[in-house]
């Protein structure tokens, strides 16, 4: 309306339409480039899975058209192929295919017929149905009900006469369809034969056809879509707890990219699609529908939108994804017997987790470090309350400025003292044990002659043949720069290196510079004598023995007097200096000191060190070094005191460890995280696996693998045979809780008695406590998972032909047993090598039932052994060739005489003579 | 038939003809020649009978690891032309337990044959084979056990001892070619019916190790490779 006050006609007539035109446009790209933004760009896993649909579609093509190719050379294929094709062209030709035609409109015919005599049937009931009601009705209402009674009756004459028509009807159009069928029988049994021999093929097709979708028409695949790209999720119910402490779900999303991971067949496909390694132990046993990926891998399981999200490389995301050796860090979290998880192959699969573990116990980390599951360790140092006793003083100073010059493989570490520091530390030590020793030394005089005998030749000569042959070194190397039992990885080994492998026991090399012949005389006679925790045992050595060796050991380097030392350990401000240094660096952890046995662990607690968050970690100045707990833990291990600062002391020693042993000791330290899985998503743990894990400490602690091969592991010693004499070497005990009676073991650990007397190498005496021993006889029952108690054997209830058998067969005439096994007293013929323990032992040693399979096959028991094996091939003119009989009767005499070594078998042959038939009878009526 | 396909069959006709007929007349070339030892011949070493001694001690015993006969020709070397293909017969051939030793010291074969592995003593003998490559065994071998066969199914050096009696020790060399034969008392060796060409001669002796020569076979005569093995470090 022109003319209304403050309308601008010219603004009333201007048009906008280009503007809205433009806006339009504007909202429309918007809208365009949000959905694609919200679809496409921001999911990158789309595109993976559209990719992974086409390899996946491809590869089940291949496979299909390969095994067609295999159906093609097999000639069952062809000629059902060929029977198929004859049987349907007979089908669709000449009079057969007319005849068939005819058939099958004739059914049509009779199909009509037959639904309409159904249809008059139903009718029929439902008048019926009608009938009774008005019959019923009538009665209520009190009229007469006989007009409804004779329409019923009517009616169920039509129904009885349609039922028959309508069955006759039935019957007429089953007869022309089993014609039909008979017709096409040929084809049908054919088809069904194709089938089951083409099934491999079909099931890949249709695995093709799940990835690529067909669509088809008239039986032909026109064309293929590929499945419309969807999250792969899996949800781990209640596996997390949030802050506060409330059980939450863990998603993981990881399969959205890792198609492959779960599927056989993508072994050589590029990431992300490639089928996971090791996979019957891996995804066999766990599941990525129920268990998820990042319980054992981490990463961000959630995450979709980039490689880095996802993998939890990306600020604020405490759990990288973990690689490689890495992931075993996590097995602990479900099972509890780590080190026997294997791959189908038999190998250890947390190789790293496990030397991370021993290395952990073996360098005696627990001294200071807290650590749940390894509070009650032992301590692995030498016991310093009586050390003035042992020690040179100036030896002392010097080792303690730097025990890795005068032995770089110790597991001492350096704590890099000053002299000076030294000084007062090997002030406290010395005067601290000082009145002990004296005690300790009165009550252990020196023998009058070893002053004489050990500077004689001849003792330094049968004790160098003692070093070689009785033990010793299974645990201790003499030669310089050399180790005995490494802890620790020694592929790596480099002897002058910097940082090298550890060694379990002390290199000797340098003993006459350390210590006195007194005291090695003494501890080598019982070393529980001085230290009454000591992992070293006692070899049962003679007071002449002791001697020599002693004798031999003295010769391995000489005092060296530093001037002065004397008079600064005698200081008082020395000791008191020291006092102080031993109790801040916590030499306690390690050694017993006097005055000291109530301090407490000096390190922080390991315990949930693998959950340690990087804000918690303290880099000191160090800002060359990434901020990944990776980096801080390793850096720490290599240089322990790399984070201090001018007003930030460490205290931590250097072990100079090398890098192999670092990265081992960091998969183990992952593993102490405070994650706690919940029992259904726990591997079932049992007794026995505690068993084994106990055992593992004590053979950790007592070196066991030092002499034999203990879980596939150990038998350093082994190294000083040669091949021909491998035989003397000490027993390889895979296997052992299987082979020997626990009874038995128990005792023989408590006090060993030679089971080869002819050996120069002896089992020592550990001196174990009651709990150790059943400690190591569980750890190999549980081992050999054998059922305990064994079936034992009565020696009483064997029959005299069995006894007769058994006696015949160890004959020279047939196995000749004692060519190599001893008799009693009767040592075999022939050097010490051939020779094998006594028989008559082995009824109070062995497990009755292993000697079965022993016997049967002894390579299979200890690959190597030199004992043979007799079967299959045993004589047919004993038992009637009854392999597993003969057998049977050479254990059963072996227990017999055992038992009875004073007995004659004629003797007990003619006492039982009179059981024999009923026993024969017996027999044969069963 | 058009003539473009006759052509095609007349010519693989003709090659067919021409590969299968090539080989087998040609193999008619041979290598023979001497193993000698380069030192001084060792000392026969007399091994002590500790065991059974009625019947191992029956004639003495010496180290067979290394025996030099006349002219330094050393016994027992084996050589083979390495890697030299052709069609592996496999046989049964006999490795024999007499008097304590084996017979032959050294018994070389195709792989694929199989040993009977003889009793004559008629005591206790049990067979030990150190092999990585073919599953190793150790049988017993009782006086009641004749004859016990074994396949060798792989190429590989085996060492064979007798754990009854620690001195009886002998190999079993399982080759990968036809072509092979073992040195006589004198060291002496003759390998026949191989096709011409450029070969590669390997000895190997227990003792002194493997050495290789390059040789050219021409067809229907006899090559000439003779070695002379150092004594070892």
């Amino acid at each position: 309306m022109a003319g209304r006050p403050g309308l601008d006609p010219g603004e009333e007539s201007k048009s906008y339409s280009a503007l809205f035109v433009l806006i339009v446009a504007l909202l429309l790209v918007v809208s365009v480039w949000s959905i694609w933004d919200d679809n496409i760009s921001r999911r990158p896993w789309k595109e993976y899975q559209v990719e992974f649909d086409k390899l996946a579609y491809n590869k089940y093509m291949s496979d299909a058209a390969a095994e067609q190719k295999t159906l093609d050379a097999n000639p069952d294929y062809v000629k059902l192929v060929k029977q198929l094709d004859i049987a349907r062209r007979q089908l669709s030709s000449g009079e057969t295919a007319a005849k068939l035609a005819a058939l099958k409109s004739q059914a049509v015919a009779l199909k009509v017929a037959s639904d309409e005599k159904e249809q008059a049937v139903r009718f029929t009931k439902s008048y019926l149905t009608e009938a009774w009601y008005d019959y019923n009705h009538a009665i209520q209402t009190k009229a007469d009900p006989s007009g409804y009674k004779n329409e019923i009756d009517q009616l169920n004459r039509e129904l009885a006469g349609e039922n028959k028509e309508s069955d006759a009807a039935k019957a007429a159009l089953q007869r022309v369809k089993d014609e039909i069928d008979a017709l096409n029988s040929q084809v049908d049994t054919v088809t069904d034969k194709l089938k089951t021999m083409t099934k491999k093929r079909d099931d890949l097709i249709d695995k093709a056809d799940g990835f690529m979708i067909p669509i088809k028409f008239a039986g032909r695949v026109i064309l293929r879509y590929p499945k419309i790209p969807k999250i792969q999720q899996t949800a781990i119910d209640d596996f997390d707890r949030n802050a506060f402490d409330e059980a939450i779900a863990r998603v993981d999303r990881c399969q959205s990219c890792h198609m492959g991971i779960d599927k056989r067949g993508f072994e050589n496909a590029p990431q992300p699609f490639r089928t996971h390694s090791n996979y019957d132990a891996i995804i066999g046993k766990h599941p990525p529908d129920k268990l998820g990926c990042t319980p054992c891998h981490e990463g961000q399981g959630p995450a979709v939108n980039s490689i880095a999200m996802a993998h939890g490389d990306v600020e604020h995301w405490e759990h990288p994804m973990l690689t490689g050796d890495q992931m075993q860090s996590r097995c602990i979290k479900c099972h509890i017997d780590v080190g026997s998880l294997r791959n189908k192959a038999g190998d250890q699969i947390a190789v790293n987790w496990v030397r991370g573990e021993r290395l952990f116990q073996q360098m005696g980390c627990t001294g200071c470090h807290l650590a749940a599951g390894y509070e009650d360790l032992p301590k692995i140092g030498p016991y310093l309350k009586l050390a003035s006793a042992k020690l040179d003083p100036s030896w002392t100073v010097r080792w303690i400025t730097n025990p890795h010059l005068f032995h770089p493989h110790t597991r001492m570490p350096n704590f890099m003292f000053t002299r000076a520091q030294a000084t007062s530390i090997a002030a406290y030590i010395l005067s601290s044990s000082a009145k002990n020793s004296g005690l300790w030394l009165k009550a252990h005089p020196q023998p009058p002659t070893l002053e004489t005998d050990i500077a004689n030749p001849a003792f330094i000569e049968e004790g160098k043949g003692l070093f070689e042959s009785v033990g010793c070194k299974a645990c201790h190397s003499i030669e310089p720069n050399q180790i005995g039992t490494p802890v620790g990885d020694n592929s790596h080994f480099v002897p002058t290196a910097m940082r090298t492998t550890k060694d379990f026991a002390p290199n000797l090399a340098g003993i006459g510079e350390k210590t006195n012949a007194r005291w090695v005389y003494t501890w080598l006679k019982n070393p529980r004598d001085f230290s009454p925790h000591t992992a070293m045992p006692s070899l049962r050595l003679s007071d002449h023995e002791a001697e020599a060796l002693t004798a031999f050991l003295m010769t391995h380097g000489k005092k060296k007097e530093d001037p002065g030392v004397e008079a600064a350990l005698n200081d008082p401000a020395n000791v008191k200096a020291g006092e102080s240094l031993v109790r801040k660096y916590g030499c306690f952890g390690c050694h017993e000191v006097e005055g000291m046995d109530k301090e407490s662990r000096i390190g922080v607690e390991l315990t949930a060190f693998g959950s340690k968050h990087i804000d918690e970690m303290f880099f000191g100045d160090r800002t060359d070094i990434p901020p990944t707990w990776n980096a801080w833990s390793f850096n720490k291990l290599q240089n322990p005191r790399i984070y201090a600062t001018k007003d930030v002391e460490q205290l931590m020693p250097n072990f100079d460890f090398q890098k192999t042993d670092i990265d081992n000791l960091l998969v183990f330290l992952a593993s102490r995280t405070d994650a706690k899985v919940p029992e259904r998503y726990r591997a079932h743990g049992t007794d026995r696996q505690e068993q084994i894990v106990d055992g593992r400490q004590l053979v950790n602690f007592y070196n066991c693998v030092g002499c034999h091969i203990i879980e596939n592991r150990g038998g350093y010693i082994r190294r000083f045979y040669s091949e021909d004499e491998i035989n003397f070497a000490p027993p390889i005990l895979n296997g052992e809780g299987m082979k020997v009676q626990p009874n038995w073991l128990f005792t023989f650990l408590q006090g060993p008695t030679p089971i080869r007397p002819w050996l120069k190498i002896r089992m020592p005496t550990f001196h174990f406590t009651n709990h150790e021993d059943d400690t190591v006889v569980n750890y190999f029952t549980a081992l050999s998972d054998v059922q305990v108690p064994y079936e034992f054997l009565n020696v009483n209830l064997i029959a005299p032909d069995t006894l007769q058998a058994g006696a015949k067969l160890m004959t020279k005439d047939y196995f000749n047993c004692f060519s190599c096994h001893q008799q009693g007293d009767k040592k075999p013929e022939g050097p010490p090598s051939g020779w094998a323990p006594d028989l008559a032992m082995a009824h109070e040693r062995l497990n009755p039932q292993w000697i079965l399979l022993w016997l049967k096959n002894p390579q299979a028991v200890q690959p190597g052994t030199k004992m043979p094996s007799f079967y299959p091939g045993g004589p047919d003119d004993i038992l009637g060739g009854n392999e597993p009989a003969q057998i049977k009767a050479i254990r059963d005499y072996i227990f017999w005489f055992g038992i009875h070594p004073d007995r004659s078998l004629a003797a007990q042959v003619a006492n039982v003579a009179p059981a024999k038939p009923v026993k024969k009878n017996r027999k044969r009526g069963s | 038939m058009n003539r473009l396909s006759i052509f095609v069959a007349a010519c693989a006709a003709v090659a067919a003809v021409g590969i299968s007929t090539y080989p087998a007349a040609a193999a008619d070339g041979a290598i023979s020649g001497t193993v000698k030892y380069d030192g001084t011949a060792p000392a026969p070493k007399k091994v002590d009978i500790t065991k059974d001694k009625e019947v191992c001690g029956l004639k003495p015993h010496f180290d067979e690891s290394l025996i030099v006969g006349h002219d330094g020709g050393i016994a027992n070397a084996v050589v083979i032309l390495k890697g030299a293909k052709g069609e592996l017969k496999p046989q049964n051939v006999e490795f024999n337990q007499k008097g304590c030793d084996y017979q032959p010291h050294v018994l070389v074969f195709p792989a694929g044959s199989t040993v009977d592995i003889i009793n004559s003593d008629g005591i206790l003998h049990n067979i030990h084979t150190y092999s990585k490559i073919n599953p190793p065994f150790n049988m017993a071998q009782p006086k009641f056990k004749k004859k016990i066969e074994e396949k060798v199914e792989k190429p590989e050096v085996i060492r064979v001892t007798c754990d009854a009696h620690g001195w009886m020790k002998g190999w079993w060399i399982a080759t990968d070619t036809p072509y092979y034969a073992v040195t006589d008392a004198n060291g002496n060796y003759t390998i026949k019916d191989i096709p011409p060409g450029d070969y590669t001669v390997q000895v190997w002796q227990e003792k002194l190790g493997t050495q290789d020569q390059k040789v050219d076979v021409k067809g229907g005569a006899t090559a000439t490779a003779n070695f002379s093995l150092k004594p070892k470090g």
